[in-house]
């Protein structure tokens, strides 16, 4: 098939006219070029001939390649035109297929329809001609309206019947109520017509008795005529019945309302005094007070020129403060030249150390040298070394520094652990020292007001059966609890026990021939009291009791010494101490001498339980600084108690809290503050006092005997205490309220109704 | 008159068997004295005592804490010769006092006033016993005779209680406020009467006098008697003992707050003693109130009786009070046959009889198993009382039912006879 038929288009007619001249017009060439056509030719004209055919050839082929675009425009064009002719074909073929369905639906539904088969069609209805009887106006009326006349018509009918029904079924039910009740009553009429008989009356009713084969109708027709029937319901109430039994309620509630809520409200309501709770968390918290111990220090300089003595004053103050870390605990040196004659009065018992300055000739270094029996420290010093006015440092204040520091490092160590204890950061302290402060803390015996002193005698013989016990006491003891008057109470109590064999779980004694003495195991020291036998009291009264005990071994065992160590006497921490005495030649009565040396080991025990600090040695330092120790400790432990009463009473709203505690909440409160002065002015003694006082005063608010009763009570027992008593008792009352009130509920309605 | 020789011969006999028996048996009274059934702190004979040492040698009797009565008792008793060396004079003394509310008894019966009242007239009127027999039932009744061999104190509220009861049925209201008002200031508890005793008192005056003022004057009128009686009875006592405060805590306040929780026959004692601490009081108001809430409902409910609201609330006062003894229980005991007419309508008096003698059987046993066997405990005994309490409540309950029923008989006459069901 030639591209002449396929291609038809006008538009592309030129361009396949072109492209044949255009191949002509190359055969036309390639003729022109064959070499092998005719060669006679002259080559030069051939090759003028050959170009000028191939201008036309570019020619026409520039013309070709236009038309060429032409067409591809065209092409595309008539590609477009295409899509959108085929899309609107596309569209309409849609559009009929849906009015097809549309259509098949229709004819469906019409179908339906045509056949659909209504219940009227079925209704048994009166015939037409009988209805057209009873309503002639609906003679004229179209096919359909009759036929909605003749429906409505059978609706009416059947409403009336339905209501007939339903008329005679409840006569139905009335009549066989009717009919029992007439049974009941013909069964009643025979007990009555024989007690009637009994009692011996005639009656002409005598007929109608003893029939109980015939019918209940005839029976209850019978009891109809013959006796009036007997109402089985009591009578109605009167209304002064009813009047009444308001009234009696109305007596019950009042009482109940008018009394019982009152009394209810005045016992049960828990009366809580108001605390200055916020000021009891700021205690407790540190935010109040911060404790501080400004130890005063006079500094005694007779042999000095006042200027002298200042200036060395100054650069001594200089230089304990640059070795103080901790900055709650400080020392203040005080000059006292001033007045050396006059007794210094109020401050005296405050005043920490007073250091002597005493010139010494032959020295080559200062010296110091604490006098054993009152806080004195003599400084002796080469007289060469007093500094120059205009030294800043000098030899014998770095001395005196250093020798003071020495002094008070324990008590700093032990205030710095109270302090940490109680979560306020103290001065950080050297490991060792540290270890052995709390070592030393868990010792001793816990602070109390008072303590009961018991020193015990025991014996596995029968001797010693007495001792110089009063006199040991009043010259080994009572100094040392004189001493700590100001700090707690002490009772003594003592006791003799003879006969006390060690336990028998304990190991016994082995006698050891080098020190020709029995010994003790030391890790058996525990095992020494015989706690299940002798009788040591674990309190004596309120306050915890030290135990002092005196062992007297038997003479056979005697002398019994701790292995090893050879010690006669070890402290039982937080408990008390024991001493081995081993008297010569086993007397019967231990006398004064003999006890000596076993009640000096109890006084440094005591001193020891009762947490005094190991250095410095003279006992009126130790005291002033258990004094400072004591106060620091129950000041935070105070405060502490006051927070936990805060928090408690916050945590457990119903907690009552007594008058009582407000009142000793607030004594508490004044005495920490006035304890917290008193430290900040370094009058110790005065601290002490009051930090007591405040201590005391809380631990009885903390454990008042009215709150911890309630703490343990919560809401939903009060049901199991309410419920047994007041329950039987208000269920009727309950029950009585609520017909009454239902029944006037009722009587209003039908008022209103009406 | 031959009704006063029957009356001499009870009273008389009724006396002889006092004395005859605290004769034969000098320890019996002395015995009963110790009791709990028969003497609680507030009537014991032995605080009397106490008090009466105390009083005798110018110390404030209240002072030992021992004695809670009145003040009033004291100068009658240090008229009497000491008790322990002369018993017969005061044996003498309790059995005049049982023979007096006898005589109280006679004469209540003799009025009516139980059968027939100025709205209400029962209809069985023909039962009934004379006061001789009721008098009787009263004066040989064994609750009765241990009351005045134990010589406890309460029977002065007794006759308190009984006279005012008598004069208001006679009609002289003015004596019956003053009897109650002796009553109510030798215990509290009486003054609960006032109401239904004057509402008795203004049936009375009407019924005789035929003209109906209003009833709230005379209530008030009544009100200021009694309270005037319990003002002169309260002023001479201070004058007596000097310290107001003292003796009315000592007693009053004793007797309000309960604070000797001694076993007795009464409910009060072990419940206190089991009650948390911090509802003690609102349960003192829970009890009282108890007891005196049946006064306005027994009130309204049986105004046409006024004597049985009065019957029964001694009934509850015999369960209910805090320091109850068996001479409560005789006295509503000895009221108790003034309704004869009721007793064909209860329905349940075998089963309180029974559980009121299986009470008073097994209470002593039960006492002496606990205190002094050591082989009970608490519980038993309280058991005890629990049981006696539940005999009086059904017979007090049975009684009230019968009234009821009695009363709807009346008011219904065609019923008559009828079986009835409580809905």
């Amino acid at each position: 098939m030639a591209i002449r038929d396929i291609v038809a288009n006008p538009s592309l007619l030129p361009v396949l006219g072109l492209s044949a001249e255009t191949r002509d017009q190359c055969m036309k060439l390639l003729a022109v070029l064959d070499p092998t056509a005719d060669l006679s030719d002259d080559p030069q004209e051939r090759a003028l001939v050959a170009s000028r055919e191939q201008k036309q050839l570019f020619a026409l082929l520039a013309r070709l390649r236009g038309q060429n675009r032409d067409a591809i425009v065209r092409v595309r064009e008539t590609k477009q035109s295409t899509a959108e002719a085929r899309q609107e074909i596309d569209r309409l073929h849609l559009q009929l297929q849906n009015l097809y369905y549309e259509q098949r639906h229709l004819t469906g539904e019409i179908a339906a329809c045509e056949s659909y088969d209504h219940k009227y069609r079925s209704l048994p209805l009166i015939p037409l001609e009988e209805f057209l009887a009873l309503h002639p106006e609906h003679q004229q009326s179209d096919e359909h309206e009759l036929m909605i006349a003749r429906i409505n018509h059978e609706h009416a009918e059947r409403e009336k019947l339905e209501q007939a029904r339903q008329e005679l079924l409840k006569r139905k039910q009335a009549l066989i109520a009717e009919n029992n009740k007439r049974k009941e009553d013909l069964a009643s009429l025979d007990q009555d017509l024989e007690r009637f008989i009994d009692v011996g009356y005639t009656h002409v009713a005598m007929t109608a008795k003893n029939d109980p084969q015939t019918s209940p109708q005839t029976v209850s027709d019978h009891t109809m005529t013959t006796t009036t029937p007997t109402p089985r319901l009591p009578p109605p109430e009167k209304p002064e019945a009813i009047r009444t039994r308001f009234k009696v309620i109305a007596a019950f509630w009042a009482v109940i309302i008018f009394l019982g809520f009152p009394i209810w409200w005045k016992t049960t309501s828990i009366y809580r005094a108001s605390l200055p709770v916020p000021d009891m968390i700021d205690w407790a918290d540190g935010k109040t007070c911060r404790p501080v111990f400004p130890l005063e220090i006079r500094v005694e300089t007779p042999s000095l020129p006042d200027v002298d003595a200042q200036n060395l004053l100054r650069s001594t103050q200089h230089t304990l403060d640059d070795l103080n870390e901790f900055s709650a605990h400080h020392l203040r040196l005080k000059l006292s030249n001033e007045d050396p004659d006059q007794p210094p009065a109020a401050d005296a018992a405050d005043t920490a150390l007073t250091v002597r300055l005493l010139p010494q000739d032959d020295l080559a270094s200062p010296r110091a040298a604490l006098h054993h029996d009152t806080t004195q420290l003599d400084v002796f010093y080469p007289p060469s070394q007093i500094p120059p006015p205009s030294a800043s440092n000098s030899p014998l204040s770095t001395f005196i520094a250093d020798e003071l520091q020495l002094l008070f490092a324990e008590e700093k160590a032990i205030i710095a652990q109270v302090l940490s204890d109680n979560n306020i950061p103290g001065a950080p302290t050297s490991p060792d020292l540290a270890e052995s402060v709390t070592r030393r803390l868990r010792r001793s015996m816990k602070y109390a007001d008072t303590y009961h002193l018991a020193f015990s005698l025991f014996t596995p013989g029968a001797s010693p059966s007495s001792w110089d016990i009063q006199a040991a006491v009043h010259d080994y003891i009572t100094p040392v609890l004189d001493a700590f008057s100001p700090i707690s109470n002490f009772t003594v109590d003592t006791q003799v026990q003879l006969y006390a064999t060690s336990s028998p779980t304990a190991p016994p004694p082995e006698y050891d021939e080098t020190h020709s003495a029995w010994t003790l195991n030391k890790d058996d020291l525990s095992a020494f009291i015989n706690a299940a036998e002798w009788p040591l009291s674990p309190s004596i009264g309120p306050g915890p009791t030290i135990n002092f005990i005196l062992y007297i071994p038997s003479p056979s065992q005697s002398p019994l010494v701790v292995k090893d160590s050879l010690a006669t006497s070890w402290i039982i921490p937080q408990w008390g101490g024991v001493f081995l005495l081993n008297p010569p030649n086993h007397p019967t009565h231990l006398t004064k001498e003999t006890l000596g040396p076993a009640f000096m080991t109890f006084s440094h025990q005591l001193l020891t339980l009762l947490g005094a600090p190991s250095t410095p040695p003279p006992l009126p330092l130790r005291l002033q600084t258990l004094t400072r120790i004591r106060a620091a400790s129950l000041l935070l432990s105070a405060s502490s108690t006051m927070g936990s009463l805060a928090r408690l009473t916050e945590s457990l709203p119903q907690i009552p809290i007594p008058a009582t505690v407000a009142t000793s909440v607030s004594t508490t409160l004044s005495h920490l503050s006035s304890a917290c002065d008193h430290l900040r002015h370094g009058q110790f003694q005065a601290a002490l006092a009051s930090a007591r006082v405040a201590e005391g005063e809380a631990e009885r608010s903390f454990f008042e005997k009215s709150m911890v009763g309630q703490m343990y009570f919560p809401d939903e027992h009060k049901v199991a205490v309410y419920l047994p008593l007041l329950g039987p008792v208000g269920v009727p009352l309950i029950v009585g309220l609520l017909k009454e009130v239902k029944k006037v509920v009722s009587a209003w309605k039908e008022r209103r109704r009406r | 008159m031959g009704v006063d020789h029957r009356k001499a011969a009870v009273f008389g006999g009724a006396l002889a068997l006092r004395l005859l028996l605290s004769v034969l048996f000098p320890s019996l009274p002395d015995l009963l004295t110790g009791r709990v059934e028969v003497s609680t702190p507030v009537t014991s004979f032995k605080r009397l005592q106490e008090g009466l040492f105390l009083y005798m040698r110018n110390v404030s009797p209240y002072d030992g804490g021992v004695f809670h009565q009145a003040p009033l008792l004291l100068p009658l008793f240090s008229l009497l010769p000491n008790a322990q060396s002369h018993p017969l004079p005061t044996a003498l003394f309790y059995s005049m006092i049982d023979l007096v509310n006898a005589n109280a008894l006679v004469a209540i019966s003799d009025s009516g006033q139980a059968v027939s009242g100025r709205f209400y007239s029962a209809l069985r009127k023909h039962i009934r016993w004379d006061g001789v027999s009721i008098a009787a039932w009263f004066l040989f009744n064994p609750f009765t005779i241990a009351t005045c061999l134990g010589r406890s104190t309460g029977v002065f509220t007794t006759t308190g209680i009984l006279y005012a009861f008598s004069s208001a049925v006679t009609g002289n209201s003015l004596n019956a406020m003053l009897s109650l008002g002796l009553a109510s200031y030798l215990s509290i508890y009486p003054a609960l009467l006032f109401i239904p005793l004057v509402l008795l008192c203004y049936d009375q005056r009407v019924q005789k006098t035929k003209v109906s003022t209003g009833t709230l004057p005379f209530a008030l009128q009544h009100f200021a008697v009694f309270l005037a009686c319990i003002l002169g009875l309260l002023g001479i006592s201070t004058l007596l003992i000097g310290d107001f405060y003292t003796f009315i805590s000592a007693t009053y306040g004793f007797q309000l707050l309960v604070p000797d929780l001694t076993p007795n026959v009464g409910l009060w004692w072990y419940f206190f003693i089991e009650i948390f601490d911090s509802f003690r009081e609102f349960f003192l108001g829970v009890f009282w109130l108890h007891l005196a809430a049946y006064m306005g409902g027994l009130t309204v409910r049986l105004r046409r009786q006024p004597l049985f609201v009065l019957t029964s609330l001694l009934g509850i006062f015999a369960i209910f009070k805090p320091y109850p003894s068996i001479s409560d229980a005789s006295l509503y005991f000895a009221l108790l046959p003034l309704y004869r007419h009721l007793f064909p309508l209860m329905r349940y008096t075998f089963f309180a009889i029974s559980a009121l003698l299986y009470a008073t059987l097994l209470g002593p046993a039960f006492y002496h198993l606990w205190i002094y066997a050591g082989s009970g405990n608490a519980n038993f005994f309280y058991a005890i009382t629990l049981v006696w309490s539940l005999g009086l409540s059904i017979l007090l309950a049975d009684t009230i039912f019968a009234a009821l029923r009695d009363e709807w008989e009346y008011d219904n006459p065609e019923l008559r006879g009828k079986e009835v069901r409580q809905v």
